[in-house]
């Protein structure tokens, strides 16, 4: 990585009792593209905010090309802005509010010339005289980018920019802005609570919770090897595991079932402690004909089947008390092929290097699912 | 460090710049830094200080004081408990009060009722019609009654004998709790009918497919729904009744209240220290009410919250012509009333001479000022209208949108809402006390009052108007602003834009509505309103709504009748041009104000 | 918005201010009276013909309601001088120090009944007004009353609830009233009397010519008032006539006195002066039948021939002097009924 052009360095935001921002440090190198990623109320639209300068921060430093910028109001900071509505100027057509901050500061000659420019780049051409209520979402959107950038800002913020969108647009834009992004070169940090989009555009995801910055990394390394059960959990699928018995170096036991797990990273970090989650995503795991077992590999018997399209979300039942049912993705030609109906008994095979180990502290936390995670998972290690 | 160059003009966009910005530049980093934000909260707070806090704050110093201006504790109150005749008064106020309330409020029901669950016809006009009163100085309301009720009224002597007359005992409490029900009637319709549109269809249609019949459909859905409406339109109704003196004035009688206690003590007898001691009692039910309504109101937020849908009423016919038959007498009586202040206007010797004339419009040969004091009041009307709008838009403004000092900006907040809780008595006490004062000895030293220049000008007028009509205003202006998305304030930030620079190109342009609704808010009560001013007007600068009271008073009635007439007619020809505005700049705003 | 705009908006509304400031510092002379407004336009017409420079600001009110300005606003006047209010209220104002004796031009030919008693006068009058009964004929014919000539007649049991008279307490001509009946009748007499008086009163209103209006409309058949009102109404074309009572009417001086104020105004004397001289004279003779010197004016129509004759032996001083507690006492007997005010 370069060398980071906006840099937060222990950064802490109380609204009276609550922390809002919690020693939060990460920085960006220049022209890359962040995105912070949490559930409502993580904190990282406060991130956001104290990095514009709308809010101030309770503690810990913001540094922006080096210089520190604390104190400074959002006019000095140089940072365009998309908001989550947009605010767009309703009084005023694209034009004039892609011009708004020009105005009093170039020649109007000048501010012709940087508006067309900026029409053209986000696809506005010819739009220019209509008031933002006669555009579509996705051009409301174009107009608030493209005033955002109008004065070349060096860091480009986004809150939460598409989830006011319909699927489709949102899908499109996605690879618009991206490319907008590069083609500019400007430093962005954009918040968004929807993991597709961040795993999709950013360079590099922060994972918020709780006020705490989670995990720090590319889209792979988040999905890949989830920091704590709750990244694990915010992000795609997981089948989790609590209250595995540690009773070898790599090898856990739940329920009377012994799991392998050499390959986890994680279980090194364990040091003393007895007892870990164990964590799996449904698409790593295996379904085998019943005969065929071997290391991590149980009985289950298949409980209801979803159909989702390109795959089958199925259900299995371990057949043991204490354990969960586990989410098995496959397509849906294993499912042809293994002839897979309800009630039919299987083997799920765990592959021991797919297997994530999880400590103590994340046995903290109660009940994970993925759609509603929970809020008060400690960061570990 | 200067990268605003940008990237669409390559590195060294900055010879391209106009140079002749330096002052406007200047201007921009002054105005727009957060020290000049901290300076105009501190300026509103100062300002809500000097015309709310220092004014009531020497009013309650002087209920507390004898005539030498010594403390003297609660002896005053003590004296007032003990003096039967005044302290009377109380309850005569609560019973008017009371009954008032007990009536407008289920007819403004009633009729908003008709006006939003129906499908009755014409309802515009029928709100519009409904709306007089607001247009006229209660003593109007009182005058209108003696044409009516009087002993040579035309229901007393049923239209001049032609048919048999009905005799009511008009002066007194009857004579007032009728006044003040037609005052207050309009203004529990519009709080009404404002709960009762934004009741949720789904509930109606919940209530239907779980077999509720009407009734018990009115009282588990359409009661509930307005219950924080009909809380607001009870206490509204509740301190105007308590607190107006133009009707009771007229027709009060031997019917002593609280506020023409407080006028005869001070006009009358000129003891201003009891006016003072009076204008505290009054002011005590007055401010609980206030107080109640608020703490109900906040509980309000969190309930319509989501959105709703929009409710369509189905035809039916009887239930539709009952509401035409109760809206058309409500609206008939309205018409009625005021058209026989017109008649009497216009009669030349009532009763005996019913040839019509203008001769009551001369107003020569008696008190008042005549047309001076008609465009005098114009005049404050227009004063106050281009002022109080500036001060109230700009107040909501910095509480609503300048996000710096909170604790400040709440006390901004509360200061402007409260002179909803002042009648205009007390505050035309309160502002003789504080502005006359030549000035103040503090512990030996004499400081002389710097505002004691305005004392006995249009300024303390139209300054008294101001404040008084203040919370209206300001609550108007803060629902538009709060309907304005708050991150506008925000983009012009980052984009290094000044806060005033964006109120005047966008905020100010999208609540023009807002701020025509608040201007002529403030001409038409300016123009009706003789309870903080007939205080406060001097001598050369006589008003419409003073002179009336005075013509009332010397018992030129007609003349009084005719005085009114003029500011009804000026105020509804206002709201039209009002509306014709609003209109006009719908139509320009179209554009986008659609989709 | 740009500088210039923003410049013009402040600078309209600074010169907007300024305005309303300036109204504030225009010096005239402030006139306090208690004469009626229909009186003062003509009077104040010859003032402006023969006095064109002095800008006079008038205040005007009830008799009473004028005093109690008066005497409210004793540590800090704002009234330069007082003209044409009941000479009983001035002498209050005299005995608490407000007053700065002064003899306008002309002083010598005012009648010795019609100012003060000191060389330099205090208080000067203009004119003297009467009371008398404002009695509507179709009413009183409509409800079978007979027309009262006296004050005896008034307690006639078929007057309950028809009369209606001034509350003394702010109006001057309610004092006269009260006054007169008390020095006729004798205090212990003339409250019995008032005692009675009240079970027949209707109301009590604020203003002296309110009962004649009150009249006049028929909302009240009588009123007791002052003569110029019953006169006035009549030529408005109301079926009022003016009756006055065999045992004589209350009456009083109306009179001008300057008001003792570190800066006293030289408009103020000459205004002074302007207000007994003959040209206004003339105009209050137009009206009232006995003004302060005589300047030949025929009676107005309606008055007695002797006008003078009409007038009850009336003692300014004993008026004056008990003129508080004579208020205190009707008030704790009467007050219940009056008008606002």
């Amino acid at each position: 990585m370069e060398k980071a052009y906006l840099t937060l360095h222990g950064v802490t935001k109380t609204f009276g009792p609550v922390k809002a921002l919690d020693q939060v440090s990460f920085s960006a190198g220049k022209g890359e593209f962040l995105s912070i990623l949490g559930p409502s109320g993580c904190g990282k639209t406060t991130a956001l905010r104290v990095i514009a300068g709308l809010e101030h921060q309770s503690d810990g430093k913001v540094l922006i090309n080096g210089r520190d910028v604390t104190g400074m109001p959002v006019s000095k900071r140089n940072v365009g802005i998309v908001f989550q509505s947009y605010a767009l100027f309703p009084n005023l057509n694209a034009e004039k509010n892609i011009a708004y901050g020009l105005r009093g500061r170039f020649s109007r000659h000048q501010i012709n010339k940087k508006v067309a420019g900026l029409m053209d780049l986000t696809g506005l051409t010819g739009m220019g005289h209509k008031f933002p209520s006669q555009l579509s979402g996705g051009q409301q959107q174009r107009v608030a980018l493209a005033r955002a950038m109008a004065l070349s800002p060096d860091l480009l913020l986004l809150d939460e920019p598409l989830s006011a969108l319909d699927a489709r647009v949102r899908v499109r834009l996605r690879r618009e802005i991206r490319m907008l992004q590069q083609k500019l070169g400007v430093t962005t940090i954009m918040v968004t609570h929807d993991q597709e989009e961040a795993l999709t555009m950013a360079d590099r995801v922060l994972v918020m919770n709780g006020g705490k910055l989670i995990q720090d990394g590319t889209p792979e390394q988040i999905y890949q090897t989830p920091a704590t059960p709750f990244v694990a959990s915010f992000i795609g699928s997981m089948n989790f595991f609590k209250g595995a018995a540690r009773v070898g170096d790599y090898s856990f036991e739940v329920a009377g079932k012994t799991i392998k797990a050499p390959g986890s990273s994680q279980a090194l970090d364990l040091g003393d402690a007895d007892t870990a989650t164990l964590a799996i995503r449904p698409e790593d795991i295996k379904v085998k004909k019943l005969d065929k077992a071997g290391e991590n590999a149980f009985p289950a018997v298949l409980k209801t089947m979803e159909y989702r399209g390109h795959i089958f979300r199925l259900a299995f039942s371990l057949q043991t008390r204490g354990l969960p049912l586990v989410k098995v993705d496959v397509s849906g030609e294993a499912v042809a092929a293994l002839g897979l109906t309800v009630d039919r008994p299987v083997h799920l095979v765990f592959p021991p290097d797919r297997v994530m180990v999880y400590g103590r502290s994340g046995l903290e936390s109660s009940d994970w699912v993925d759609t509603d995670p929970p809020q008060a998972v400690r960061c570990h290690g | 460090m200067d990268s605003r160059a940008g990237v669409m003009d390559g590195p060294g966009g900055g010879p391209g710049r106009i140079l002749n910005q330096g002052l406007d530049q200047r201007l921009d980093q002054i105005l727009g830094s957060e020290a000049a934000k901290r300076v105009l909260i501190l300026l509103a707070l100062v300002w809500l200080i000097v015309v709310v806090v220092l004014p009531l704050g020497t009013l309650l110093l002087k209920s507390l004081s004898d005539n030498q201006g010594n403390f003297v504790g609660l002896a005053n109150f003590v004296a007032y408990f003990k003096s039967p005749s005044l302290s009377r008064s109380i309850g005569n106020s609560l019973v008017v009060a009371f009954a008032t309330t007990a009536i407008a409020v289920p007819l403004g029901f009633a009729f908003s009722w008709c006006l939003t669950r129906t499908c009755m016809p014409a309802k515009w006009l029928f709100k519009s019609l409904a709306l007089m009163p607001l247009f006229a100085p209660t003593l109007l309301n009182g005058i209108a009654l003696i044409y009516l009720f009087g002993r040579k009224g035309l229901i007393t002597t049923g239209f001049f004998g032609a048919i048999p007359g009905i005799k009511l005992p008009l002066y007194g409490s009857f004579g007032i709790i009728v006044s003040e029900v037609i005052y207050t009637f309009p203004q529990a319709m519009l709080i009404l009918s404002i709960a009762l549109a934004v009741t949720d269809a789904r509930l109606y249609e919940a209530a239907a497919s779980l077999g509720a019949g009407r009734v018990r459909t009115f009282f588990t859905v359409t009661l509930p729904g307005i219950k924080y409406g009909l809380v607001s339109a009870f206490f509204v109704c509740f301190i105007l009744a308590f607190t107006d003196f133009g009707a009771p004035k007229v027709v009060g009688g031997n019917f002593n209240i609280l506020a023409t206690d407080i006028y005869k003590q001070v006009i009358g007898q000129q003891n201003f220290i009891m006016g003072a001691v009076v204008s505290m009692v009054l002011l005590i039910p007055t401010c609980m009410a206030f107080i109640i309504d608020r703490i109900i109101q906040q509980r309000q937020v969190a309930m319509i919250a989501a959105k709703s849908v929009p409710l369509v009423n189905k035809p039916d016919a009887l239930r539709d012509n009952l509401a035409l038959a109760c809206c058309g007498l409500v609206v008939f009586s309205i018409l009625a009333f005021y058209g026989t202040a017109l008649y009497a206007s216009l009669v030349k010797v009532w009763p005996y001479k019913l040839s019509l004339g203008l001769s009551h419009y001369r107003f020569t040969g008696m008190g008042g000022g005549g047309y001076a004091a008609f465009f005098n009041s114009m005049r404050m009307g227009l004063y106050s209208a281009v002022l109080g709008t500036a001060v109230t838009f700009f107040t909501a403004f910095l509480v609503e949108k300048v996000r710096v000092w909170d604790r400040c900006r709440h006390t901004v907040y509360f200061l402007s809402i409260l002179p909803l809780a002042l009648p205009g008595l007390v505050i035309g006490l309160a502002y003789i006390f504080f502005y006359n004062a030549r000035g103040w000895d503090f512990f030996g030293m004499f400081v002389p009052n710097p505002f004691n220049f305005l004392y006995g000008t249009m300024a303390i007028l139209v300054l008294s108007n101001i404040v008084h009509f203040y919370t209206m205003g300001f609550l108007t202006a803060s629902t538009a602003l709060k309907q304005m998305d708050i991150e506008f304030e925000h983009v012009s930030d980052a984009m290094g834009v000044p806060f005033y620079k964006t109120l005047f190109r966008i905020t100010l342009p999208v609540s023009l509505p807002a701020v025509l609704e608040v201007a002529s808010y403030y001409f038409v009560n300016s123009m009706a309103t003789v309870s903080a001013v007939i205080f406060l007007y001097s001598a050369d600068i006589p008003l419409a709504s003073v002179a009336i009271a005075n013509m009332d008073d010397a018992g030129d009635t007609a003349s009084a009748c005719a005085m009114s007439v003029l500011v009804v007619f000026t105020n509804i020809v206002v709201r039209l041009l009002f509306l014709l505005c609003t209109k006009k700049l719908k139509a320009r705003t179209q554009a986008w104000k659609e989709g | 918005m740009n500088f210039k705009k923003m410049a013009m908006t402040l600078a309209a509304g600074v010169m907007m201010a300024g305005s309303l400031l300036a109204q504030a510092q225009a010096q005239s002379l402030l006139v306090y009276t208690a004469l009626e407004d229909d009186e003062l336009p003509r009077y104040l017409a010859l003032l402006k013909q023969s006095h064109p420079g002095i800008d006079v600001k008038i205040v005007r009110d009830s008799t009473g309601i004028v005093t109690a300005k008066l005497l409210a606003e004793k540590d800090n006047p704002q009234a330069d001088v007082v003209w044409g209010t009941a000479a009983t209220s001035l002498m209050l104002c005299d005995q608490a120090g407000m007053v700065e004796p002064y003899a306008p031009k002309g002083v010598d030919k005012v009648r010795a009944k019609m100012k003060d008693k000191n060389s330099v006068p205090h208080w000067v009058g203009i004119k003297a007004w009467m009371t008398g009964f404002c009695v509507n004929t179709i009413e009183c014919k409509n409800l079978n009353l007979p027309i009262p000539s006296s004050f005896e007649d008034l307690l006639n049991p078929v007057y309950k609830h028809q009369l209606v008279m001034p509350n003394p307490a702010s109006s001057g001509t309610g004092f006269l009233t009260v006054s007169a009946i008390l020095q006729i009748k004798g205090e212990e007499a003339g409250w019995a009397y008032l005692d009675a008086l009240d079970k027949n009163m209707a109301r009590y209103t604020h203003s002296g010519s309110k009962p004649c209006k009150i009249a006049g409309t028929g909302e009240l058949p009588i009123g007791l008032s002052f003569a110029y009102r019953g006169f006035m109404q009549k030529q408005k074309g109301e079926p009022v006539i003016t009756v006055f009572p065999k045992e004589g009417s209350g009456w009083d001086v109306e009179a001008n006195c300057l008001i003792k104020k570190a800066d006293i105004k030289p408009d103020a004397r000459t205004f002074l002066d302007w207000a007994i001289s003959e040209p206004v004279m003339k105009a209050y003779a137009e009206v009232y039948p006995v003004t302060a010197y005589n300047v030949g004016a025929p009676i107005p129509d309606g008055f007695p021939g002797n006008p003078e004759a009409q007038l009850i032996e009336n003692d300014f001083n004993w008026a004056a002097k008990n003129r508080m507690r004579i208020l205190k006492e009707w008030t704790k007997r009467y007050d219940g009924k009056s008008d606002e005010k």
